[in-house]
């Protein structure tokens, strides 16, 4: 289920990220804070609504935790890959600690991955570096 | 065949008893003819049963169709009839009987009637044609009928009111147990409904907040600019209060930087602290706990003093919680709050505490040789597992003191925290306890003189062993001498020979055995 959609503007074609995160504060502050930046922002809080979103919304960069109901982060970064290559991924996971997920999530390719607690502004950063032209 | 005779006496004779009964429900009403007229007399109608005056020679020689009789009218009452004969001053009148308009004989209409009493069809009018029968076989041919009637035949009735108060009972227990259950459920979905409409409001402001504003302005905002974003009606509710706490306290775990700061601020210019401290002061001990783990994520220091009182709480949650939340926030405290503890330290609870000192021993002075001084024996022993952990070599020489007015218990803990920190300078002390009469304080200094022995330990150890101990203690103080000296330890297995010293010895000997 797509829980919030900010339209593309007529004028000129903003960067659509999808967010897929479960924590509702978490996901609203990063959506508010990437909002601020001037990005389209998708959110979805589970792996299956997350799958949809990527084949349905055509994103320009995923930002996904790992431990979300249905499937899971590593799970959604598969699909990614499959359908959608050159599509840039950040993990967002509070597993940070766990050295073969990272590894994992390195391995298929993610651009980034951010250990939680995490800096809300740094992640901003870190989107504008990934989707800078 | 006599056993056929004999059947046939035994159906005989139950037939006879059988037939005796039915006989004897069918017992005569009327015991002659003229109680019989009586009764007819004074019974006025009779359902079926009709009379009509005849000629005599007709009812002489009665034709049960009726026809070509020279008939009077027909007669319902039986008296009317009798005074209609008398009128007539007829004397070859007779009275005959008609059931359903059909002639029928006086017997034939005596036994009709009598059936219709039997069957309780009609109800004599009189008791007059009592036959001297007794009353009770007369009252059984009486309707029952109940004496009382509406309430009073209700409450008469012991059993069936007994019964309607059980099965009232039940109803309304069963009713009160549906209608709490709705009430229940109503309540708790309409809680969760709030409590996700509390969770979009505070979303937005709280995200505006901490993007929008610095710190120092978070700490400078009015109240006026404070209910802008969090309207002063919904801060006085409870539930959005609590929503509050909850969102501030899961976002600081998740945020790090200043945004664990900035929370904190608003944390407290939304005097969420207040409710904090009502937390502690509550007789409900998860709210208290709650409120520790709040006074804890949300440093607040000027809190520690009501904290402070709660370290020795009968409660094991709210001690450990207070405890923890003292260790981590003030700066002053060493560990001396801990050594007054009447209440003996769990596994968990130690576990727990370690982890906090660990982080904390490198920037604060804990004074961890408090506890060597605590009257709770688990204090002791976790002080001297502390020194061990945090690797406090400066403190062994008090340990060393300690040593001798302890029980043994604390001996082997002390013990090894020697062996752990390998420090070979207190070898007198394992050496002595070498030498006691408690196995398992023996067993710990024969592991520990492994890596702290001396000389002499060498030699306890070879005295030790030809007094053959048993096969645990054994093994280990081998281990230990080829730890020390496996020059004397090959003497010693070369000049020895006593049971189980060369399994011992090939097991120690064997390099993939090592560890095992």
């Amino acid at each position: 289920m797509i829980l919030s959609l900010e339209v593309d503007s007529p004028t000129r074609r903003m960067k659509k990220i999808l967010i897929i995160e479960d924590d509702l504060l978490i996901s609203s502050l990063v959506q508010f804070r990437l909002k601020k930046d001037g990005y389209a922002t998708v959110l979805v809080k589970d792996g299956n609504a997350g799958i949809i979103a990527i084949d349905s919304e055509s994103p320009d960069l995923i930002i996904t935790d790992v431990m979300i109901p249905f499937k899971n982060g590593i799970e959604i970064i598969h699909h990614a890959r499959n359908t959608m290559p050159n599509v840039p991924i950040i993990v967002l996971s509070s597993l940070g600690e766990e050295e073969k997920i990272v590894l994992e999530a390195f391995n298929l390719g993610v651009a980034d991955f951010i250990p939680k607690p995490f800096n809300p502004n740094e992640l901003a950063i870190r989107v504008k570096r990934i989707l800078r032209p | 065949m006599k056993v056929k005779n004999a059947v046939s006496y035994v159906f005989l004779f139950f037939l006879i008893f059988k037939t005796g009964a039915v006989l004897g429900q069918e017992e005569k009403i009327f015991s002659d003819s003229i109680s019989f007229v009586n009764f007819l007399k004074n019974q006025g109608e009779i359902p079926g049963l009709s009379y009509r005056l005849v000629d005599s020679f007709q009812v002489a020689n009665l034709d049960t169709t009726g026809l070509g009789a020279q008939e009077l009218d027909l007669q319902s009452r039986f008296d009317s009839t009798l005074l209609m004969k008398n009128t007539l001053l007829a004397s070859d009148l007779e009275v005959q009987y008609l059931i359903y308009n059909d002639p029928y004989t006086f017997e034939a209409t005596q036994e009709y009637v009598s059936n219709l009493l039997r069957n309780g069809d009609i109800e004599p009018a009189t008791t007059d044609f009592s036959s001297g029968k007794d009353l009770i076989s007369l009252a059984s041919r009486v309707r029952y009928t109940p004496k009382l009637y509406g309430p009073n035949a209700y409450f008469g009735d012991l059993k069936i009111f007994a019964v309607s108060i059980i099965i009232a009972t039940f109803f309304i227990f069963a009713f009160s147990m549906i209608l709490f259950m709705i009430i229940f459920k109503a309540r708790r979905n309409r809680k969760e409904m709030l409590l996700q409409t509390h969770d979009e409001e505070v979303v937005i402001p709280l995200s505006e907040i901490l993007f929008e504003k610095t710190l120092e302005e978070i700490e400078s905002l009015t109240s006026e600019e404070l209910y802008l974003s969090f309207p002063e009606k919904q801060l006085k509710k409870p539930l959005y209060r609590q929503v509050l706490v909850e969102r501030i306290l899961a976002l600081n775990k998740k945020m790090k930087g200043d945004f664990k700061l900035k929370l904190k601020a608003l944390y407290k210019r939304l005097e969420l602290d207040k409710a904090t401290v009502e937390k502690l002061n509550s007789s409900k001990w998860d709210t208290v706990v709650t409120g520790l783990v709040e006074v804890n994520e949300m440093d607040l220091t000027e809190t520690l003093k009501v904290v402070k009182k709660l370290i020795n709480s009968p409660n094991f949650q709210i001690r450990s919680q207070a405890v923890a939340t003292l260790l981590t926030l003030s700066e002053n405290e060493d560990l001396a709050f801990l050594r007054d503890q009447a209440f003996p330290l769990s596994r968990w609870q130690q576990m727990n505490y370690l982890r906090i000192i660990k982080y904390l021993h490198s920037s604060r002075t804990l004074q961890i040789e408090n506890l060597f001084d605590s009257n709770n024996q688990s204090i002791r022993l976790f002080g001297y597992k502390l020194v061990r952990v945090i690797g406090r070599v400066d403190l062994l020489t008090i340990l060393e003191e300690k040593f001798y007015s302890v029980a043994d218990e604390e001996k082997m803990e002390i013990i090894k925290t020697f062996e752990y920190l390998g420090v070979p300078a207190h070898t007198e002390l394992v050496n002595g306890s070498l030498k006691s009469d408690n196995i398992e304080l023996v067993t710990m200094a024969a592991k520990a003189v492994g890596v702290i022995g001396d000389a002499t330990s060498i030699k306890i150890i070879c005295e030790l062993l030809k007094s053959e101990p048993g096969f645990k203690l054994q093994m280990t103080l081998l281990r230990s001498l080829q730890s020390l000296d496996s020059t004397q330890y090959n003497q010693f297995v070369q000049d020895n020979s006593f049971e189980g010293l060369q399994r011992i010895n090939l097991h120690l000997s064997d390099p993939l055995l090592q560890d095992v």
